[in-house]
């Protein structure tokens, strides 16, 4: 069984659409590339969407409470893949990256080679660059 | 001025002089330096400034608590506490906590810490140590 990641900032600033599309603009900065995924498509394959369109993509399933929920299939560097989710938590915005595939690893000590979540937070830090930071979360699920 | 905040991090790695050590070190080589904290004195910077091995062995021998033991970091223009707490052979925490003359987001009208800066330092400490859990408090 495949296991599967989660890092999760909450930031001190109101869940609404200026403040998601400030940061979808900052991970387009960065390098990330957005996609329309669509059922029965492989998510590679799915058209690169701008960050305004991502926005729309991410209310409408917000709108229709699609199963996925408020999400985008996303691409940061050469081929790291995720899954980037926008959630009003008590009127708060957190920010979730999650289901990256191929999980970034590192060897600590005695060899043990284990997810580098380094790498995952400093990600987040910048996709969230500016924002206040009330909580940060890893998880695996 | 202090502020209610602690970012502490679950390690997989052993609460020995050794690693205690390393993560001393990582603060070192980027410009800290340590004091030992006197929680009777309001101004860190009247804190007595220790040399690395009495860094370690304050962290390590418990000053002033033996279940939290606590010194004081200076970096750039901030002071820190930083405490270690072993939770088996294997695991520990480290924490920062009791912000003084912090890192501020400049461009919020509202008093907020910049906690991207200071998680961004603590990750230096941490450097190449595995990370299992991260959190952030505010009291």
């Amino acid at each position: 069984m495949s296991r599967n990641f989660s890092v999760d900032l909450t930031l001190i600033a109101t869940h609404n659409n200026k403040n998601i599309l400030k940061i979808l603009e900052t991970g387009r900065k960065i390098g990330f590339t957005y996609y329309d995924h669509e059922i029965a498509k492989t998510y590679e394959d799915s058209p690169i969407i701008t960050p305004s369109q991502t926005l729309k993509k991410i209310l409408n399933a917000a709108e229709f409470e699609l199963e996925d929920g408020p999400t985008v299939f996303i691409n940061c560097g050469d081929s790291n893949f995720g899954f980037l989710s926008f959630h009003d938590d008590n009127h708060l915005l957190k920010c979730s990256f999650w289901g990256m595939r191929p999980i970034i690893r590192k060897t600590f000590e005695e060899n043990i080679v284990e997810i580098d979540f380094e790498f995952y937070i400093q990600l987040m830090l910048k996709l969230c660059h500016g924002f206040a930071i009330k909580h940060i979360e890893l998880g695996e699920f | 001025m202090s502020l209610g905040h602690c970012i502490s991090a679950n390690l997989n790695l052993s609460c020995t002089r050794e690693n205690l050590h390393q993560i001393l070190n990582n603060a070192k080589k980027i410009g800290s330096s340590f004091f030992l904290t006197n929680i009777d004195e309001l101004d860190p910077g009247n804190y007595k400034q220790i040399n690395m091995d009495e860094a370690i062995e304050a962290l390590y021998a418990g000053i002033p608590d033996p279940d939290m033991h606590v010194i004081t970091l200076k970096h750039e223009s901030i002071f820190i506490n930083l405490s270690a707490i072993r939770h088996s052979d294997k695991t520990m925490t480290i924490m920062f906590t009791n912000f003084k003359y912090p890192w501020l987001l400049s461009s919020w009208e509202e008093y907020k810490l910049d906690i991207s800066r200071y998680i961004k330092f603590f990750l230096e400490l941490i450097g190449n140590y595995q990370i299992l859990e991260m959190h952030i408090e505010k009291d």
